[in-house]
């Protein structure tokens, strides 16, 4: 397998091997980019905007996106409203059973930062590019089906520049502890305790 | 009788090459070739099927479908000449995707099982009659080829579900073993009907005596027709009879802890084998390639052989296209219910048509009456008896519904 | 000679498997081999221009009767690492060289007809002719037979009259 990943690399080296890599990386990126499969799940109320996306009006299917329930076979997870502290790492590991390459819609405010639960909410993971990376950010309460759609042609964009064999620029993990190796949600500077403390890093750790 | 249409697209082959080249084929050689052969039309059949099916999906739910993969410039033009590259794209795509063998799961079984699958398909290929003198190799047992070779796909369906050792996949094998162990019965018995009429298992033969008959066998065993036909819809495990891989119960059953090139084996094999068995319904009982309102020449001439082609494909295309119909409208049936479809209205309705059959037959050979005649004739009988299985009150299809 | 090597390929396919049937630890395992093996005999049924019987042997053993037994691993708890137990050496050595010492007297006491006919090309009528005139009592009996068990098997299965579940 890791040779695999090699020759791309043993490729370029070649004289004009660089042109045959851009056409490899045109068809790939193109597949890749024109047959994203997402995973069919919601947490909510955004999931109700992200099926009127993949029913007749909006029609994911013209993108070539179509559902597949297991993660085994998806490209893309759309992580469709709140993510609440307990389903944290089931999200988590939902997003580490899809074989790469792999990419996140976050769509919904309360995926960004925890949208209305922003102050005061306990139960609440605010953003979910604290436990896994996100590729592009949907804004909204709920976004509207154009804007979901929206965002997919961006993320479309987005893997139409990468390049085959190289790692690729992700956004990476928020505030992540480097001697625990979890993300933290008390900020670290203010050391401020709040409840969530004491429940995060026991639910997490089942997962790192 | 002429003999030509039994010619194997094997021996063509090695006349081309002698024809281009001056230098024959060793023998060895033709029959790997022709699976390669083979394996390449079903990979190309499937690439168009899944396209198609997404677009009939659309269609039925007032979407258009893919449309931004492929020509543009087409996909203005009408939806059903958008997004003609998706399949292509989505292939290459699982062909990039990281292939996950899970830690837990039994490697061996868990990797023979989709190649055991496509396998089974390529087998099951061979004695199709794609056209007159074109099937690969025209076996005198036909038929029962394709429905013993098929039925290892249950086989491969097990080994996945068992070794992927998830509780999903689990079931979904469980599921799908029942389902097809017992859909297998009336198929074959709904098969039975048209080869006591053939006197025959081959399918050339099959096609040629539809042609004597002066009628396709649909219509002296309707119910022969309909009876194998619901019953493939199960052995391919399609909706509405698609318990096995449930989406909203199962995740997508044996298939579930499948990924990249491997998943792409069996959802390759799923259409496949939707395109195997409507190819023999419409060898069985649509007559195959013959052309309609057309008598089969005695020698062999290329523009039959092209014709005959087209119209097997048309049959079958027909049939598959039914099949999507039915998919995207109906809803899923209960694993009960289905066990009740199978064992106790399909299975005695096969014997029924059994018995139908063979009063045909004899009727055809041993008073010499006309085919089609009897076959009207047949029909209604048919209509007589269910009539009377009105009349005398046995629980009816729908009653059991109620039921249970 | 092609004959004779697909003969030997598919008896050291057919041999091989039924070991692996017998000393595999996993039972899941020693099913698969099993359906191997029987895939193997209808190899062989094929290669002696039966193939009737060779489509037939893997339509009933390898599609349907190995299934079912698979299915019945699969019903089993602690899927697995079912295994088998392995404490009837003894008897199994008595019982093989028993079932042994019959095959060889068999073998040994048999007429060996050699011919160098060709077979019979097979034909459905031909086998219709067997089963419906030559050797119909002993068919018929054979379909009562299956009868009877399935009735058996019927009447154990049945529940009570009027006991729900
Ligand atoms: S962003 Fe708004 S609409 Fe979406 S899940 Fe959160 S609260 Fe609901």
């Amino acid at each position: 397998m890791d040779l695999i990943k090699k020759i791309p690399a043993y490729i370029e080296r070649i004289p004009n091997g660089g042109i045959l890599m851009t056409g490899l990386d045109w068809v790939l990126n193109n597949a890749k980019a024109s047959s994203m499969w997402y995973m069919l799940f919601g947490l909510a109320c955004c999931a109700i905007e992200l099926m009127a996306t993949g029913a007749s009006r909006y029609d994911f299917d013209r993108l070539g996106m179509i559902f597949r329930a297991t993660p085994r076979q998806t490209d893309l997870m759309i992580v469709a409203g709140t993510l609440t502290l307990k389903m944290a790492p089931r999200v988590k590991l939902l997003y580490e059973q899809m074989p790469d390459p792999k990419y996140v819609i976050a769509m919904g405010g309360c995926t960004m930062h925890g949208g209305p639960f922003y102050h005061d909410s306990y139960s609440v993971l605010k953003g979910v590019d604290k436990i896994i990376p996100v590729d592009i950010h949907v804004a909204g309460c709920p976004p509207r089906p154009e804007a979901l759609l929206n965002g997919c042609i961006a993320l479309q964009d987005l893997i139409k520049g990468e390049k085959v064999g190289r790692q690729r620029d992700r956004p990476g993990l928020r505030h992540i502890d480097p001697s625990t190796n979890l993300p933290l949600l008390v900020r670290p500077d203010t050391g401020l305790i709040r409840p969530n403390q004491i429940l995060m890093p026991d639910q997490l750790r089942v997962l790192s | 009788m002429p003999e030509w249409v039994q010619f194997s697209a094997g021996k063509h082959f090695q006349d081309l090459i002698a024809h281009l080249s001056g230098r024959s084929v060793p023998e060895i050689l033709v029959m790997p070739i022709m699976l390669a052969v083979i394996l390449g039309f079903i990979c190309g059949s499937s690439l168009i099927l899944i396209w198609a099916e997404r677009k009939v999906a659309a269609r039925i739910q007032n979407r258009v479908g893919p449309m931004m993969t492929g020509p543009r410039k087409l996909a203005e033009f009408s939806m059903w000449t958008g997004g003609l590259l998706q399949t292509a794209a989505d292939a290459i795509k699982l062909l990039v995707k990281e292939l996950i063998i899970p830690s837990k799961t039994d490697p061996v079984p868990f990797i023979a099982a989709p190649v055991l699958i496509v396998t089974v398909c390529v087998t099951a290929f061979v004695v199709i009659p794609f056209g007159p003198a074109l099937s690969v190799s025209d076996l005198n047992i036909g038929v029962v080829h394709v429905v013993s070779i098929s039925s290892l796909t249950v086989l491969s369906i097990v080994m996945a579900g068992w070794s992927s050792n998830s509780k999903y996949s689990l079931l979904g094998g469980l599921r799908s073993a029942a389902q097809m162990l017992s859909y297998e019965i009336p198929l074959i018995f709904a098969l039975l009907g048209p080869i006591l009429l053939a006197g025959g298992l081959s399918m050339q033969k099959m096609v040629l005596a539809q042609r004597e008959y002066g009628c396709w066998f649909f219509l002296p065993s309707l119910l022969g027709f309909l009876i194998y036909y619901v019953a493939s819809i199960a052995e391919v495990n399609r909706p509405p009879f698609d318990i096995p891989e449930a989406e909203s119960e199962l995740v997508a059953g044996y298939v579930s802890e499948y990924s990249g090139m491997m998943f792409a084996m069996f959802f390759l094999a799923e259409f496949a084998n939707m395109f195997l068995v409507c190819s023999v319904a419409a060898t069985v009982f649509l007559g195959g390639w013959l052309v309609p309102f057309m008598a089969v020449p005695e020698q062999m001439t290329p523009g039959y052989i092209a014709l005959g082609t087209l119209v097997f494909f048309a049959k079958t295309s027909f049939l598959v296209f039914i099949m999507m119909w039915i998919r995207w409208t109906f809803p899923r049936v209960r694993p009960d219910h289905l066990m009740n479809l199978g064992w106790k209205y399909l299975f005695p309705l096969s014997l029924l048509n059994l018995l139908i059959c063979a009063g045909v037959a004899v009727l055809k050979d041993v008073y010499k009456l006309n085919g089609w005649g009897v076959s009207l004739a047949s029909l209604g009988a048919l209509v007589f008896v269910l009539l009377l299985l009105q009349v005398v009150r046995v629980p009816r299809p729908t009653a059991f519904l109620e039921k249970v | 000679m092609s004959e004779a090597i697909a003969f030997y390929v598919l008896s050291g396919l057919v041999l091989a498997s039924a070991w692996s049937v017998v000393r595999n630890e996993n039972l899941f395992h020693a099913g698969l081999s099993l359906i191997l093996c029987f895939v193997g005999v209808a190899g062989i049924y094929v290669n002696l221009d039966a193939p009737f019987l060779g489509a037939m042997q893997v339509l009933i053993y390898a599609g349907a009767i190995a299934v079912l037994l698979l299915f019945g691993f699969m019903l089993t708890h602690d899927l697995m690492n079912a295994k088998q137990e392995r404490n009837q050496h003894a008897a199994g050595i008595f019982a093989a060289v028993l079932m042994a010492l019959v095959l060889i007297g068999t073998i040994a006491g048999a007429q060996w007809y050699g011919s160098s006919g060709q077979p019979v090309k097979f034909g459905v009528e031909s086998l219709a002719r067997r089963y419906m005139q030559q050797d119909l009592v002993s068919f018929e009996v054979v379909a009562l037979l299956l009868l009877a068990s399935l009735m058996g098997a019927v009447v154990i299965a049945r529940k009570e009259e009027g006991s729900r579940d």
